[in-house]
């Protein structure tokens, strides 16, 4: 009798609820939710592998390309990797405009992560007013560096230019623009009695959980576990500049979206301080013929904390102009695949976008 | 046959399916316009509604491989008969009070819930899983605003003690209007109020058509005209049911001199008001709307009714 009440239905790829290619197979009884696979297959475009049939630099506009919300950490791990590897330093300007890129950056995900959230919950109001705030930095963006999503920008050695005139004016312009409307976003989205009754209590997993099952990022914060790649392993200019971390108790849903919109807060004042603190100088140390770098014999782990959580790379040479392996530890994968899969059991149909959002499970990057 | 042409009219053209239609999709556009401006959009030109309605009419429509077909093509027609219906007999009401017939509120309050049920009933026969889920969530959701719903619309009727539309009108016409003079009826009000947006299915209430959690739920399956039938009766509804509150608590839609602005000013603030609530909430889970409707709005309207029945 138990058999037939049973449903199968598909969460994507082709499903409204769905951000990205992505899909998620649910065994379903009633309302409740018996079993869940998540299947991120559909993204697939191996970049891992043919990283090794590119040069050194080629290689960049592949990196960006596997995170699509958030591409300056990618770009920052890989620039990081080939640096330590051939032993390139980085003028200290440099490493102060790629901490106000990789900042701007977060602002762009958190805000694109607020957009999925409260269109999750058909809450169009804020999921408009996150996006239009999104397209604000996206320009800011495009005036850095030409283009609005993919930038390659941050380079082996610094980065590929110098800030444009006026630039430090903008940008504190625009944060003031979005500042000034986080009163806004609090009474409408963060502290609406509503919006609290959905995600508190939903998605919910304990501290030893998470760490058993490689949490990082908001997840493992929403905890209470401090854990931070930029206080732990400082890179750039993290350990130059003053900010907290975060941490909620309660490790819900509801814990995991106020660490996203207090980490927002904590990048406006990183990159406040960046402007303050940044020498004026070189931005570019010059590397060798990109045509003919060969770098020396070796490997590396380098890690960043991305808006996701912790992002490493694994780069092996061995001495040619191509790497031999490169691959990837992607926040997302432990997210997306062993953690959503463990909190959509039980839960209700409802929840399973809402859960999925509050994961910030980004598809591409799971299945480079 | 003098008698049947001009029923036939007024079921046809004023006060019923062409009026209420075109006043509906205006009505929508406010929505739409207002929705945009909320949200720092500029949103679409006042007649995006009636091209979108064309548009679906001259589209094809598919119907699926396990289907019901008859079922599933006649379901919109009849939401489509109960929204014209409580339009006309409203306004017929509302113009000319003293037709009013014995238990007409109780025909108004049945025939709203039309439009609700032809959509578990065209959802149900479209033979999807999602539109399945979404018709056992519509089904939930009239279990949980229907009760308070009615208790609510007859608190004026216990206070009034009559049970015709045309003497509640009357009623406020002599008196004032029945919300901001009784505090059973202002209590009563704020309960209908909150219960009408559910029986819209706007957010925080859209539970049977949330897209992001089953794709519009009921109406996934439907295409070409009887999607466009669909969406006429919902924006029908959205013209109806405030004017059956106004009508109930607000003192009629009158039209002789400076009470016609009046008219349509109570019609656009009820209309706001929607759009906000809708606007500034995130969608509930059924089982939340369910304990909302029966343990908070419920209790609140029994309150109302009791003290209609002091006659406060």
């Amino acid at each position: 009798m138990s058999q037939e009440r049973e449903l199968e239905l598909y969460f994507g790829p082709q499903h409204l609820g769905m951000v990205g290619n992505f899909s998620i197979t649910l065994k379903v009884e009633g309302d409740k939710i018996l079993e869940a696979s998540a299947n991120p297959g559909w993204l697939h475009r191996g970049f891992e592998k043919l990283m090794e049939y590119r040069t050194w630099i080629q290689n960049f506009p592949m990196v960006c390309r596997i995170n699509v919300v958030e591409p300056d950490s990618m770009e920052m791990v890989y620039a990081m990797a080939v640096e330590k590897l051939a032993g390139i330093e980085v003028p200290e300007r440099a490493n102060y405009i790629r901490t106000i890129v990789l900042e701007l950056a977060r602002l762009v995900s958190h805000l694109f992560g607020c957009w999925a959230y409260a269109n999750m919950l058909g809450f169009d109001t804020v999921a408009q007013w996150a996006m239009y705030h999104r397209d604000l930095i996206l320009d800011l963006f495009e005036e850095l560096t030409g283009a609005r999503v993919y930038h390659i920008y941050i380079w082996p050695g610094g980065v590929r230019r110098d800030l444009p005139e006026g630039f430090k004016d903008k940008v504190l312009n625009t944060l003031h623009t979005i500042g000034s409307c986080i009163p806004d976003y609090d009474s409408a989205f963060f502290n609406n009695r509503l919006f609290y009754e959905r995600a508190k209590n939903i998605g919910k997993i304990t501290r030893e959980e998470a760490k058993r099952l490689g949490a990082t990022g908001q997840i493992l914060r929403a905890t209470g576990v401090k854990y931070d790649i930029r206080k732990i392993e400082p890179y750039a200019v993290y350990d130059r500049v003053d900010f907290e971390v975060p941490t909620r108790e309660d490790g819900d849903a509801y814990s995991r979206i106020w660490i996203v919109r207090d980490e927002m807060i904590q990048s406006v004042h990183i990159i406040m301080q960046c402007f303050e603190k940044m020498p004026r100088g070189e931005v570019y140390n010059k590397v060798p013929n990109p045509f003919k770098w060969r770098i020396p014999e070796g490997e590396t782990y380098v890690r960043v904390e991305s808006s996701r959580g912790e992002l490493g790379l694994y780069l092996v040479s061995n001495g040619e102009d191509k790497p031999y392996r490169v691959h990837f530890r992607t926040p997302s994968y432990p997210h997306g695949l062993v953690i959503l899969e463990k909190l959509l059991k039980n839960a209700s149909i409802a929840d399973v976008g809402n859960i999925m959002i509050s994961l910030y499970v980004t598809a591409p990057e799971i299945d480079r | 046959m003098d008698n049947i042409f001009l029923a036939l009219l007024s079921f046809l053209v004023f006060p019923g399916f062409l009026f209420t239609a075109v006043v509906g999709l205006f009505a929508g556009w406010i929505d739409r316009k207002l929705t945009a401006r909320i949200q720092w959009r500029v949103g679409p030109p006042w007649y995006q509604n009636f091209i979108d309605f064309f548009k679906l009419m001259g589209k094809e429509t598919i119907l699926p491989a396990n289907a019901r077909k008859m079922t599933f093509l006649f379901a919109p027609f009849i939401g489509l008969i109960g929204a014209t219906l409580v339009s006309l007999i409203l306004w017929q009401m509302n113009l000319y009070p003293a037709t009013s017939f014995l238990g007409d509120i109780i025909v108004v309050l049945y025939l709203s819930i039309l439009p609700s049920l032809a959509v578990i009933i065209g959802g149900s026969a479209s033979g999807n899983p999602l539109a399945s889920l979404g018709a056992s969530r519509e089904m939930k959701l009239i279990l949980a605003y229907e009760l308070p719903f009615i208790v609510a619309i007859f608190t004026p009727v216990v206070f009034i003690k009559d049970i015709r539309i045309g003497s509640i009108v009357t009623y406020q016409i002599n008196n004032g209007m029945m919300f901001t003079h009784h505090l059973s009826s202002l209590i009563a009000f704020i309960v209908a109020f909150i219960c009408m947006q559910a029986k819209l299915t706007f957010v925080p209430f859209d539970i049977p058509e949330a897209e992001q959690e089953i794709m519009a739920g009921p109406l996934i399956e439907y295409s070409g005209p009887p999607l466009a039938i669909f969406k006429l009766t919902k924006a029908m509804m959205l013209f109806a049911l405030p004017v059956f509150l106004i009508t109930i608590f607000a003192g009629g839609m009158r039209f002789n001199g400076i009470q016609t602005l009046f008219s349509i000013i109570k019609y656009l603030v009820i209309l706001i008001l929607i759009v906000l609530v809708k606007n500034t909430n995130p969608r509930l889970r059924i089982d939340q709307a369910l304990r909302f409707f029966w343990l908070r709005m419920f209790p609140l309207a029994i309150i109302g009714f009791i003290l209609a029945l002091i006659g406060i």
